[in-house]
């Protein structure tokens, strides 16, 4: 929750275009947007949930965040402080040399959907919680082990698993190995792409509340990327959703479920299935897939699969505009 | 009973690993009736989908193998029956839908080759026939210009194409029994209520029992008439889907039912079930379930009845009416 708004991150004008097709046989070259202009900003101590179905960009953004992969266009300002004991500034990241981007990657950390992809299986977990303090020269020898088994409390761990590997434990442990990685470094924002994805639901919602306990416990940010609605809706403060490489619409989380404004948002909502059987709901269908990423429709990129769309909608495209107490859309008719 | 399509009775399907023997499906029993929806929900590992596989004779054999119970399919028991004649049935009167309809598709044939071959082959058409039958039923579920996109390769097609057609393809041949195994997990939300939707309605115009497993509440509130929830490899309640919903009895349907983060409930923090589901090798003596249920007491260590609650529901909990009084608490 927002104690205070003090501006972590902010990102303006983000994109990501990666060219497909060329080489020798192939003449014409298109380029795919995956993300194609997006502007946003999170608080210290913030959740911002960003909501979207397969193939809108969002991982594409949390990645670039990172520089995981290298934006196409745009700025990413995050206020930090690159060392201990130093003011809090602006630091560009997308034009940040690698050392610097090295101190920086300490305040910023990321969590994948499937961590046992992203946990070496042949490292034991505290060497694995120790890795990042040696990197970032953040403990000695000594005070690794105290440090690492902190960290495995922390995150609902026994400490005395220490020399286990990952495969020794269930997907939800290892999500928890994948949190505390992060934490090691204790960084100001971490971003969680599809963290509780590939977990049950009662297991999904341990992840779900431990996430919620150290954002308290630690003053974290989340940049919270999911496809799921419910889990997004529990988890956020503030929320965008995506389609197509943009953001089409972004609210507060009550704003947005309580009045969705984009067309999409609301097919979006109403296309969650709600585990409720006396429920009788009015069901907006979309018709249609999403359009290929790189042949985009003209005007609006929703306005083949939109309800609403009118002549217009086929033309000009929408910008994401205020319409009333900070809640922003995307779109004509509204 | 007139109307009972299937009717499995104390299924067993056992695995013989290294470490043990793992019992996948362990005596389980249902019926599903024609024209009527039957969810069985759980999560992962808890043998939904093994039963299933069990129906159709899809288990590997070894290490798998079906250690006791009956499967009635009409009048037959389909678990004495050979590989040939079960092989007859299968896409026949039963058909089944995957998760990942491009493992189920052949990449090298279009998917209007694939479906007038099912149609050829189960029903003895003649090509031409099958071909303009193909094209008639992508049309049915809602593939757009479906005299084109049969002339496609499964590649070529949307991952919710690729499901429309691999349901075009399992109703082919008018199944009476349709078994959807996740069929909606690798899709987008806005994808998965059209799925959903063609399959509701294709239920209700050819009168088809539908089974349906998922690990989705949601899709089970939405699809369902009956409701089988599993644990480790035992069904522990079974209901109509109202009162599975509004009255759940056992501790894991309501667990389950209570760490589902919802659309409208403010933001306190999910109940969740603490721990993980036991090793499918070693299986508590007792109720399964006890090593993580707050209800947990001394007669759960002994192994646990169905027991019928009110009318036609019944939960395998000894203690459930100790747990329903919380409600009134």
């Amino acid at each position: 929750m927002t104690e205070s708004t003090e501006l972590l991150l902010e990102v303006q004008g983000l994109k990501k275009h990666f060219p497909v097709g060329g080489g020798l046989l192939r003449r014409r070259r298109t380029v795919i947007k995956a993300v194609d202009g997006v502007d946003l900003s999170l608080q210290r101590g913030e959740t911002l949930g960003l909501v979207g179905e397969s193939g809108c960009g969002k991982t594409t953004i949390g990645r670039a965040i990172m520089r995981l992969i290298d934006p196409s266009a745009g700025t990413a300002t995050f206020h930090t402080a690159l060392e201990d004991g130093q003011e809090r500034r602006p630091h560009e990241v997308f034009s940040m040399k690698k050392g610097d981007l090295r101190r920086l990657r300490r305040q910023m950390q990321i969590v994948f959907q499937d961590p046992y992809g992203s946990l070496n299986p042949r490292m034991t977990v505290g060497s694995l919680l120790r890795e990042p303090l040696t990197v970032h020269g953040l403990s000695t020898r000594g005070e690794a082990g105290d440090r690492v088994a902190d960290l495995l409390e922390t995150v609902g761990l026994n400490p005395a698993h220490v020399r286990r590997y990952p495969h020794e434990f269930s997907g939800g442990q290892r999500q928890r190995i994948g949190i505390a990685r992060a934490l090691a470094v204790q960084p100001e924002l971490i971003i969680a792409d599809e963290p509780v994805s590939a977990l049950d639901v009662s297991i999904q919602a341990q992840i779900i509340n431990l996430l919620k306990v150290l954002q308290e416990r630690f003053r974290l940010s989340y940049l919270f990327i999911s496809h799921d609605l419910r889990v997004v809706r529990h988890i956020s403060d503030r929320v965008a959703v995506m389609y197509l490489g943009k953001i089409v619409e972004t609210a507060t989380r009550d704003q947005l479920y309580a009045k969705p404004l984009h067309p999409y948002t609301t097919a979006l909502l109403s296309a969650v299935p709600l585990p409720d059987p006396t429920l009788e709901r009015d069901r907006t269908i979309l018709k249609g897939d999403v359009p290929n990423p790189a042949d985009l429709p003209p005007g609006c990129p929703f306005h083949p699969r939109c309800p609403l769309a009118e002549a217009r909608c086929k033309t000009e495209v929408p910008a994401l505009e205020d319409k009333g107490n900070g809640h922003r859309a995307a779109c004509h008719l509204v | 009973m007139p109307n009972t399509i299937l009717r499995v009775c104390d299924l067993k399907t056992y695995f013989d690993t290294e470490s043990g023997v793992v019992r996948a499906v362990d005596g389980v029993s249902f019926e599903v009736e024609t024209g009527k929806t039957l969810g069985i929900v759980g999560e992962s590992g808890c043998g939904k989908s093994m039963t299933a596989y069990s129906i159709l004779g899809l288990i590997p054999q070894p290490p798998g193998r079906i250690a006791g119970g009956e499967v009635f399919f009409e009048d037959r028991d389909l678990l004495q029956l050979t590989s040939r004649q079960i092989r007859d049935i299968r896409g026949n009167d039963i058909a089944m839908i995957f998760q990942e309809p491009m493992t189920s598709l052949n990449p090298v044939f279009t998917v209007g080759e694939q479906i007038a071959e099912a149609i050829r082959l189960h029903r003895g058409a003649d090509r031409k026939e099958a071909w303009r039958r193909a094209v008639e039923l992508l049309d049915l579920v809602d593939i757009p210009l479906p005299e084109e996109r049969a002339g496609s390769y499964p590649h070529e097609l949307s991952g919710g194409m690729r499901q429309r057609a691999m349901i075009a393809m399992a109703i082919s041949c008018d199944p009476k029994l349709l078994i959807a195994d996740e069929p909606t997990t690798a899709l987008d939300v806005t994808i998965q209520a059209q799925i959903l939707d063609v399959l509701r309605r294709l239920q209700e115009e050819l009168g088809m029992g539908l089974m349906l497993i998922t690990h989705d509440l949601g899709i089970v509130a939405e699809m369902a008439h009956e409701v089988l929830v599993m644990y480790a490899g035992q069904v522990v309640e079974q209901a109509d889907v109202k009162t599975l919903f509004g009255s759940p009895r056992h501790p894991y349907t309501r667990g389950l039912l209570a760490s589902v983060p919802t659309m409208s409930s403010s933001t306190e923090e999910l109940l969740t079930i603490e721990g993980t589901v036991p090793d499918p090798v070693r299986f508590p003596a007792g109720c399964r379930f006890a090593p993580r249920c707050d209800f947990a007491a001394e007669v759960c260590d002994r192994p646990q009845a169905l027991l019928d609650v009110e009318g036609h529901h019944v939960v395998r909990c000894g203690e459930w009416q100790r747990v329903s009084q919380k409600d009134m608490a």
